[in-house]
């Protein structure tokens, strides 16, 4: 049994949840299985959203790693698929070769179509306009709005810009838009559509999950989030609160 | 409150792509947040309590997302999430953060202290429902349940078919 090439499998298998946005104690959970699974017993794991830390007493030696994780994204997919991987692994059907060939394969990027994303950020968008009781004009610009902000922001974070820059800039195309269609006088007031499209950008599911993890009492990961958010939040209001604050020093009404 | 319902079921399978989610059950995670929404606005129409109606609806969609879980073999976060979207205070988040840049500090606490007690309420439901589920008995019986009327539809199609 080569006890280095089994840590560096289940770190690794947990830096990619992680990654994509798994809960704390799934992946501790994971982890846990996937040693199990290849006899290493009474492992000590630490997952936290900036990195993993297992160590593990082994034939009187101890062995420990630790794996930093410097991006965090949303990709369930990724999620569902680690979870059929590891009970392939629980139920001892996988030799450590074909572990680590399966692993490499699920890190392989598989999103949708560029178009279909844009159409999907545009429906959600426009439809939370609606629940928010935006008018017809109110709805069809938040469609044109929501693609718009999501592309723009897709490609700012293709060149690997700082996040905060990403969703102050998000933010501010957003109230820039919506100010420029009451000025035409096409909608009748600003506030369901910027409701409507800031809903892409906020993290309102990060503060929810948070939340949960600090009431299960994994209180480090839970903190980290909940300061993740706040900043998230603070930058898109510095985006949209600058356009809307020279808007109205300029004159307009609001 | 019919119609919003039926917004939300597309904004649950909008963000069901936005997160890709792959797989072809599409309309499922559509229907969990036309639901969660839909049992919202009923609460909140009956009790007039904002956040009662949060939890209660959290209980809701948990219970169906845990239902999902057992059935398709999926981890719930992935339809969960598409349930929760509608209900999240994430508007919440931007005018509290927004009061406080345009230096309004009462209003932004006001706001703030509503926007984590949602949140609360939410994870709060989420997590009563969750815990039971996470029982090995209560999941063993969950699944006998399903099991049994599965075969029992399966019987009944066979008798379609042989007659």
């Amino acid at each position: 049994m080569d006890i280095d090439r089994v840590l560096d499998l289940s770190s690794n298998t947990g830096r990619i949840m992680l990654k994509s946005g798994a809960e704390t104690y799934k992946v501790e959970e994971t982890i846990n299985i996937i040693c199990e699974a290849f006899n290493i017993k009474n492992v000590e794991i630490l997952a936290t959203p900036t990195a993993v830390m297992m160590s593990v007493m082994f034939n009187k030696k101890i062995y420990s790693v630790v794996k930093k994780i410097n991006s965090r994204g949303i990709d369930l997919n990724k999620i569902h698929k680690i979870n059929t991987f590891s009970k392939k692994i629980c139920n001892n059907e996988l030799s450590i070769d074909e572990c680590e060939k399966e692993l490499n394969e699920i890190c392989k990027d598989d999103k949708y179509k560029e178009c279909t994303i844009l159409a999907c950020a545009g429906l959600s968008a426009s439809m939370f306009t609606f629940i928010f009781k935006g008018g017809a004009t109110a709805i069809i610009s938040a469609f044109i709005i929501g693609a718009l902000t999501r592309y723009i922001c897709d490609k700012l974070s293709d060149l690997s810009i700082n996040d905060f820059f990403i969703n102050s800039f998000g933010g501010a195309i957003i109230a820039t838009c919506s100010i420029f269609l009451h000025k035409i006088n096409a909608i009748s007031s600003i506030d369901p559509i910027i409701a409507g499209t800031i809903m892409l950008l906020v993290p309102g599911l990060a503060l929810t999950n948070a939340i949960r993890d600090i009431m299960q009492g994994k209180l480090i990961a839970g903190l980290m989030k909940v300061a993740e958010v706040l900043l998230v939040g603070s930058a898109i209001a510095v985006g949209s609160g600058t356009i809307i604050g020279l808007y109205i020093k300029m004159g307009g009404i609001y | 409150m019919i119609m919003e319902s039926i917004a939300s079921f597309f904004v649950g399978i909008g963000f069901r792509v936005l997160f890709n989610i792959k797989g072809k059950r599409l309309i499922a995670s559509g229907i969990g947040a036309g639901m969660s929404w839909f049992v919202y606005k009923l609460v909140l129409q009956y009790s007039g309590l904002d956040i009662m109606a949060y939890f209660v609806s959290a209980i809701c969609f948990t219970i169906y997302c845990e239902l999902y879980e057992i059935i398709y073999e999926t981890p719930s976060t992935t339809i969960s999430v598409c349930c929760l979207i509608p209900l999240v205070p994430g508007y919440g988040v931007y005018k509290t953060m927004y009061q406080f840049v345009i230096g309004n500090n009462l209003k932004a606490l006001e706001l703030g202290i509503n926007t984590l007690a949602i949140a609360g309420a939410l994870a709060l439901g989420v997590i009563c429902v969750s815990s039971i589920f996470e029982k090995v008995k209560v999941q063993k019986t969950v699944k006998r349940i399903v099991k049994v009327r599965c075969k029992n539809s399966l019987i009944k199609k066979n008798i379609n078919l042989v007659q």
